[in-house]
């Protein structure tokens, strides 16, 4: 999508007709920003309403808290007051966009009357006309169909990604679960990956349709082997089902842990304590982790390390064959086939003859007996070879097994250490004097014990489900043995296998498909994360990692969770990274054509932060439209929006007499001077 | 998004042809079709496939 234009009538504050044109990018220039700059109270989140009200008909914006329908009205209240009771005035809102090769214009109008103090609203009336590259035009005025396409073009779920306003979108990073889970349904919507599932869920219910018919006509074996794939199928959907929830329930567990952590760093009594806790939890956790390495490191070793065990036994057999390898027995210094020859022949290799001579055979059959089979003595030789480098290695094998038992048992130790120092640590804290800091402990105390419970029901679940998994891929090959030895080659059977390949595959992209996304976008994001942020920020923190849900975390230099501890300002650049990231990831790593429009965009960024976003975001936007207060946008920000090219459009807010606004478009060089120096903004802030 | 699209066309090359063109067809069809009407034309798109055959086509190829 990329806004051509906004026209605005008699909505809110703006009395009579206004428009703003919007910048974007063409191949002869690169200003894709557009200003829209107003004091406080001038009507920039107006203009904000209007695109929302006209593009989703939102009579509401979320920052509108309780306030009452009355309050607040979409129709200009002069315009409204000035007219006779009862005559209704029409407030209206069009907008202009393209999106692909199509242009689209959208107008929603409301018609309002007043009756005393009461304002009376209208149900919005609304139209979509379409153009497409050959100039055929399309209208419709049917509101579900116009909301469906509108957000087919973005989706309504995630339009507060892209429409939104800047001191709020940081709180896309304090989502709830229920919020979280309808952003990551929206992003799915984005991506394409509901289409997927969707899919997926027609595959499964017509293998399922499918194998009901073919039990229905098959006996025996047969039959019992579909019904046992389904009842396996069910119940791994159940157990997937649940492993998410528990991934949800243990993620706001965790929250709510941050949460009563911050609470209790009020507490000065106690922050001795909780810097300790932290510490041990830090260092708890890297216990857990070096002992999973030990253990791995352990189990590699197993098979040689049962070489000490029958370290006598290996001894007895080397010494065996070494023993006979001194006296000259291995190897036979003549080999048997030439002694048996000797004596058929009669005659020794000397040539003298030995057919006379019985003690001469006698001694000769000794010989012979005591010689070895040519098969046997290679093998005993190679054996004592073999057993050559495993002695030469025991001692080595002995003390690595050792030294790695004795690591384990080292951490073990300190892991039990630190958990008796925790438990003190609990104790001292749940015993403090202060009442509201020791109920605040027992309530961590509850949350820990529950991620526990948690943790352990989703191992266990995860061996369930690797278990279900194997056992149902051994009934699918046992039923595909079964059809091939009935010789089952009905077509009902041919299809129910085709649609069980088609579930399969698509289930398979779905599984790569979903982490490739989230990698990507874990990647993009975390590049444009420490594009944007200042050099404090980039010493401490290291990036962005979005999960499968697509809720997003922080990670710090020690790769450890820091969401909690982050500033707003840093969450508004964590939040606009994700965004802008997830986009490119939408538009497979190009260009993603979608609007950024923010209202109050610099409200908590400092300096620095805003020079790195007015340089980098353009470059990764295709059109960013900025709707700014006087004091977070001076003159040096617009000299540098200026310096760079990208100010394409601005537009100034001005108060009428009568209290309305009116929207003026001001030529470029005209607008520098009308924004103010950061000093004396400083200076008038205090 | 016909970028994403393309992404999911290509995880979707290991597959054999028939699987894969019944596979995007369903997922193109999955945004515009009510569930019980997407079932009914990927039960369809499977029955034609294996009137031509194609399915033994995969079990020979060893596919």
């Amino acid at each position: 999508m990329i806004l051509k234009r906004l026209m605005i009538e008699d909505f809110r504050q703006f009395k009579g007709k206004h428009e703003i044109c919007f910048a974007s990018s063409t191949k002869r220039s690169k200003a894709n920003i557009t200003v829209i700059y107003g004091e406080n109270g001038r009507g920039k989140t107006g203009v904000f309403r209007a695109l929302m009200f006209c593009l989703y008909g939102d009579r509401r914006l979320s920052q509108d808290g309780e306030a009452s329908n009355n309050e607040l009205s979409l129709v200009n209240l002069h315009k409204l007051r000035a007219e006779k009771a009862g005559t209704p005035v029409t407030a209206s809102v069009e907008a202009e966009f393209t999106h692909g090769e199509e242009r689209y214009t959208i107008r929603r109008s409301l018609r309002a009357i007043i009756q005393g103090d009461v304002i009376h609203e209208e149900v919005p009336d609304v139209t979509l006309s379409s153009q497409d590259a050959n100039g055929n035009t399309r209208t419709i005025s049917d509101p579900d169909a116009i909301r469906d396409k509108v957000g087919s073009i973005l989706d309504a779920r995630v339009r507060e990604y892209f429409l939104f306003d800047g001191e709020r979108i940081e709180r896309l990073t304090r989502a709830s679960a229920e919020q979280r889970r309808e952003v990551a349904q929206g992003i799915r919507n984005l991506l394409n990956i509901d289409d997927l599932e969707t899919a997926i869920d027609a595959s499964r219910k017509l293998c399922r349709a499918l194998d009901t018919e073919i039990r229905a006509k098959s006996t025996g074996e047969h039959a019992k082997v579909i019904k046992q794939i389904n009842e396996m199928e069910d119940k791994q959907s159940s157990v997937r089902r649940r492993l998410t929830e528990l991934d949800d329930e243990a993620r706001t567990a965790l929250a709510e842990l941050h949460k009563v952590d911050k609470e209790l760093e009020k507490y000065q009594e106690i922050s001795e304590l909780l810097q300790g806790r932290q510490a041990l939890t830090t260092r708890l956790e890297e216990v857990g982790e070096q002992m999973t390495l030990v253990l791995s490191q352990m189990r590699s070793r197993a098979g040689r390390a049962a070489v000490p065990i029958v370290e006598t036994t290996i001894k007895e057999v080397f010494d065996l064959i070494d023993n006979r390898k001194q006296r000259g027995e291995l190897p036979p210094e003549i080999r048997q086939e030439l002694i048996a020859k000797i004596l058929s022949d009669g005659r020794c290799i000397c040539g003298r003859s030995i057919t006379g001579d019985p003690e001469a055979r006698s001694r000769i059959r000794e010989w012979k007996e005591r010689s070895e089979d040519p098969g046997v003595s290679d093998a005993a030789l190679d054996l004592w070879r073999y057993l050559h480098t495993i002695i030469s290695r025991l001692d080595d094998e002995r003390s690595g097994t050792e030294s790695l038992l004795q690591r384990y048992a080292e951490l073990r130790h300190e892991e039990n250490d630190i958990q008796h120092r925790l438990e003190q640590i609990k104790e001292q804290i749940g015993g403090t004097e202060r009442n509201d800091a020791a109920q605040l402990e027992k309530h961590r105390q509850k949350i820990e014990a529950d991620r526990i419970r948690l943790e352990a029901e989703r191992q266990n679940l995860s061996v369930n489900s690797a278990q279900n998994a194997q056992e149902l891929e051994t009934l699918r090959l046992r039923r595909s043995q079964l059809e091939s030895q009935l010789s089952i080659r009905d077509e009902l059977v041919r299809r129910s296998r085709m649609a069980s390949q088609v579930q399969q595959a698509l289930s398979g992209v779905h599984d790569a498909f979903r982490k490739e996304v989230a990698e990507s976008i874990s990647r993009t994001a975390t590049e444009m994360f420490r594009c944007l942020l200042d050099a404090e920020g980039q010493r401490n923190l290291r990036g962005i990692v979005v999960r499968d849900d697509y809720s997003i975390q922080m990670l710090d230099r020690w790769n450890t969770p820091f969401l909690a501890n982050i500033s707003a300002g840093q969450r508004q650049i964590m939040s606009i990274s994700f965004i802008l990231a997830l986009a490119r990831t939408a538009a497979g790593g190009g260009a993603f054509e979608m609007p950024l429009f923010m209202d109050t965009p610099f409200g908590r960024l400092s300096y620095e932060h805003r020079v790195n976003l007015i340089r980098q975001l353009p470059e990764w936007a295709t059109q960013w439209v900025l709707l700014a207060t006087d004091t977070e946008l001076s003159r040096d920000e617009g000299e540098l929006l200026v310096k760079e090219g990208r100010l394409g459009r601005f537009y100034y807010l001005r108060a009428q007499p009568d209290g309305t606004t009116s929207i003026e478009d001001r030529p470029l060089e005209d607008a520098l001077p009308l924004l103010r120096n950061r000093r004396r903004i400083a200076h008038e802030h205090g | 998004m016909s970028n994403v699209n393309e992404l999911i066309r290509k995880r979707l090359r290991d597959h054999p042809p028939a699987i894969q063109r019944i596979c995007e067809e369903i997922i193109s069809f999955a945004r515009h079709l009510p569930p019980k009407a997407l079932e009914a034309r990927l039960e369809e798109l499977i029955r034609k496939s294996v009137k031509r055959g194609e399915d033994v086509k995969h079990g020979e190829d060893g596919k």
